[in-house]
């Protein structure tokens, strides 16, 4: 970091800041207008195919009993 | 009540989607909840392709945690004596007149001060600041919390040293350190899912851990250190970092304060030294250092294990020193400030700190003896903070004005300093939660009043007078806004319906103020009347921030201090602490030992870590997660479990000088000889009524740890959970266990 000049420095901070800009479009619940833009824009950046192994692990199996109290006082 | 918008499905019945916050941890990922006629019936990934990964399967489990057949649903009166753990359901009418009363009572007879309060914010979410309202109304300074040893204590250091606290710029950065924090993929997700892509796009990493973790696997460079010794390490950085000239000359010249006296520092930490006390070679540490230093943009992400040290405040301050003599600080790629959402007031505007006398402040616990987290620290940055920021008080991460824990429990089981005879207990099962178990419980046993306000029946709510149904994510109405670490606000829609003599944190401490004569201050019918009150400034209300978004996130501003200065007393990063100096304390940080281990407690002991599939202390009644970690194990080296006895899945004594707890015993490669690695927050839901206290001294880290002043942080007054002294032998299960946690099931 010791060796970023100013110009990288604001370079660096108009890039990011456009990119800032956009988050609250990406977040917004328009789909129309600048915010589907955006939501399309940052759809681009993701995997074409959704990771199912992350679904597969988030399941839990029905039939697992709850735990409870043994035995109350 | 504001409901969200139904999307009726066919025939009867009712289905509501509403966005969540999840709170079962303490990352707060926006999912998005469904329920069926009031009853929570699927928590699921966010409908953004961008925020979908921040899910895991804890919070899919929010059913069965919402629905649980246990859930705590009216309002518990204590039969009997104290812990026997006999009730009456009471309405919750009448549970605020008695708890008013009788609250009344102490402060009459002992000053406000006699009046302690343990919450966590994460499962209470709700309170907007009021509980600190409440009790700053009456007088009491003696609020705390487990952010006192996770999160909120590194904000309050890292204000001491550069006026805010910084969360990593994560998709921009370049290089991260990863000081044994550890995020998985169901544990920390978000933070997990940021840290994947940094190293997706090519960003190094450096993993300092006595264990090779899963972060550790992934790593660049894996610093194997012992246990405690991060402050040694950090030390070493700022040496190598400094005498190869690889800080920003600028930055440091414009904007740090006590280069030289932290260069002198410094060189008492040669990186000789430094690898003898780490136990890491040398050559390493500096292409560690230089790796960080020279990245263009890197970041030091939170960790919980440098909040739990003996000399945690240095480690934290040397962590705050790196990011600023590197140029880190608010910088691209580096850490930011995020500052405050100029749309939402701050919890802090609502717990109104001049309402409570400088005097009442001046006895805050810890206040004169561990001033850095309490109202000492907060008074002397005061003007810096409303300089900087535009406010006094504000409450980063809860963690600004706290009174000490331990201090805290002192006063309650002593009366040293002065006695605190009541105590109320919210989402937190203060019991387990902080270091020096057994003196929790004396604590405990010598109060005139406890409340507890849960969702489950624990340990800590089974030692109450009063316990008090609260409520869940899935039924309340809600804006989180990460009490100011970052600025994003993020809405929690109520899909589904409390119990009705459940009560939010807010309705309990509202309840509370106007049963005891100052209800007029506490001006809020509802939730949503509040939250429309703090998005005033936004010129919304909670139902048109709801219709526009689910998530408000401000563009990110960098390099701040160049039209503010830092707020601090000199208005510079303050590399040589002038409130620390000030406060009797060395401004300077250092490495202090952790205690040494001995021929009759040989290993060292780091115990506070999680598990995947529980938060803190709870979640061991949940089936489809206590299923995934039935029992506690130690993590043991193969060697060292050779030479104890040891026996892969059988059960093992652990006994330090102060307690002992049984576990199972899991023998792992990863784990650094000498040292053990104890989970946090074990008890036996299932055995209440049959082992003492459903088995809350059975497992638990806390019984293991003390708090007395030689093992205790200087500045902060934090325990050390880190590296300290044990032994190990094979024993037999603990009597009383359930077929879950020893196998048989
Ligand atoms: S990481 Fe899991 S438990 Fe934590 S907030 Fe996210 S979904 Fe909930």
């Amino acid at each position: 970091m010791a060796a970023r000049s100013e110009l990288a420095h604001r370079l660096l901070e108009f890039k990011a800041s456009l990119m800032g800009r956009m988050v609250p479009k990406v977040l917004s619940r328009k789909s129309d207008g600048i915010d589907g833009v955006a939501k399309k824009m940052a759809a681009k950046g993701l995997p074409a195919e959704p990771d199912t192994s992350l679904a597969q692990e988030l399941e839990h199996p029905d039939d697992v009993p709850e735990i409870v109290t043994r035995h109350q006082k | 009540m504001t409901m969200t918008d139904p999307a009726r499905s066919a025939g009867k019945t009712k289905t509501r989607t509403g966005y969540s916050v999840c709170t079962i941890c303490d990352i707060g990922c926006q999912l998005r909840t469904t329920t069926e006629d009031g009853v929570v019936k699927k928590v699921e990934q966010h409908d953004n392709p961008l925020l979908a990964k921040n899910i895991c399967y804890k919070g899919t489990a929010a059913p069965q945690i919402h629905n649980h057949p246990e859930r705590l649903r009216v309002p518990l009166k204590r039969m009997g004596e104290r812990g026997a753990d006999q009730w009456e359901e009471i309405s919750y009418q009448q549970a605020i007149e008695e708890i008013a009363e009788r609250l009344q009572t102490v402060v009459d007879t002992h000053g406000p001060e006699a009046f302690g309060v343990s919450t966590s914010g994460w499962n209470t979410q709700t309170t907007h600041g009021l509980d600190r309202r409440f009790m700053n109304l009456l007088g009491s300074p003696n609020w705390t919390s487990g952010v006192s040893l996770c999160a909120g204590n590194t904000a309050a250091v890292s204000r001491l040293t550069y006026g805010w606290y910084t969360l990593p710029d994560f998709d921009n950065t370049k290089c991260f350190v990863l000081l044994g924090h550890n995020p998985r993929k169901h544990s920390w997700t978000p933070i997990y899912n940021r840290l994947d892509s940094a190293r997706a796009r090519g960003a190094t990493s450096i993993v300092v851990d006595p264990r090779l973790s899963e972060q550790a696997e992934k790593a660049t460079i894996h610093l194997q250190i012992k246990a405690g010794t991060d402050a040694a390490l950090l030390l070493g950085w700022v040496k190598v970092i400094i005498d190869e000239k690889l800080y920003d000359e600028k930055f440091v010249e414009e904007w740090c304060v006590g280069f030289e006296d932290l260069k002198r520092r410094a060189d008492d930490y040669p990186l000789d030294r430094v690898a003898e006390i780490c136990g890491v070679d040398a050559d390493l540490i500096a292409r560690a250092a230089r790796m960080y230093a020279e990245a263009d943009g890197a970041a030091i992400p939170w960790t919980p294990i440098t909040d739990m040290q003996l000399d945690s405040t240095s480690s934290i301050r040397l962590q705050c020193i790196l990011r600023a003599i590197t140029g880190n600080v608010d910088a691209v790629g580096g850490e930011r400030f995020f500052g405050l959402n100029p749309g939402y007031r701050t919890e802090s505007e609502l717990q109104l700190h001049d309402e409570i006398s400088p005097e009442q402040r001046a006895k805050q616990l810890g206040y004169s003896t561990h001033p850095a987290y309490t109202y000492r620290t907060a008074e002397i940055l005061r003007p810096h903070m409303k300089k900087v920021w535009g406010h006094e008080w504000i409450d980063m991460v809860m963690g600004c004005h706290m009174a000490n824990p331990s201090e805290l429990f002192r006063a309650m089981a002593d009366g040293d300093p002065y006695p605190v005879k009541a105590f109320f207990t919210l989402g937190n099962n203060s019991l387990m939660s902080y270091p020096n178990q057994h003196q929790i419980l004396r604590a405990m046993l010598n109060q005139d009043l406890i409340v507890a306000h849960e969702i489950f029946m624990t340990p800590t709510a089974m030692l109450a007078d009063y316990v008090m149904p609260g409520d869940v994510f899935s039924e309340r109405n809600h804006i989180a806004d990460s009490w100011a670490w970052t600025s994003n606000l993020t809405l929690n829609e109520a899909v589904a319906t409390a119990p009705e003599e459940a009560s939010s944190s807010f309705r309990f401490w509202t309840d509370l103020a106007h049963a005891m004569g100052f209800g007029d201050r506490f001006p809020w019918n509802s939730l949503e009347e509040v939250i429309d009150y703090r998005l005033e400034p936004s010129g919304t209300t909670f139902e048109e921030f709801r219709a526009e978004k689910y998530m408000d996130v401000q563009p990110p501003k960098y390099r701040k201090y160049r039209k503010t200065g830092f707020a601090t007393p000199s208005g510079k990063v303050e590399l040589s602490s002038s409130i620390l100096g000030d406060l009797g304390f060395d401004p300077l940080p250092y490495h202090r030992p952790a205690p040494a281990t001995s021929d009759e407690f040989p290993y060292r002991v780091f115990s506070g870590v999680r598990e995947d599939p529980f938060f803190q202390t709870g979640q061991r009644n949940i089936g489809v997660l206590r299923r995934r970690v039935p029992a506690p194990h130690f993590f043991v080296h193969p060697d060292d479990a050779a030479a104890e006895g040891l026996v892969d899945e059988e059960w093992a004594l652990l006994e330090t000088a102060h307690g002992e707890v049984r576990m199972k015993v899991s023998i792992q490669d990863s784990i650094r000889q000498g040292h053990i690695r104890v989970p946090h927050g074990w008890w036996y839901p299932e055995t209440r009524g049959e082992v003492d206290l459903a088995g809350a001294f059975v497992s638990s880290d806390a019984v293991l740890t003390v708090d007395t002043d030689d093992v205790l942080d200087y500045e902060q007054g934090i325990p050390h959970f880190k590296g300290y002294p044990g032994r190990i032998s094979p024993c037999d299960a603990p009597e009383g266990m359930s077929s879950i946690t020893l196998g048989t099931e």
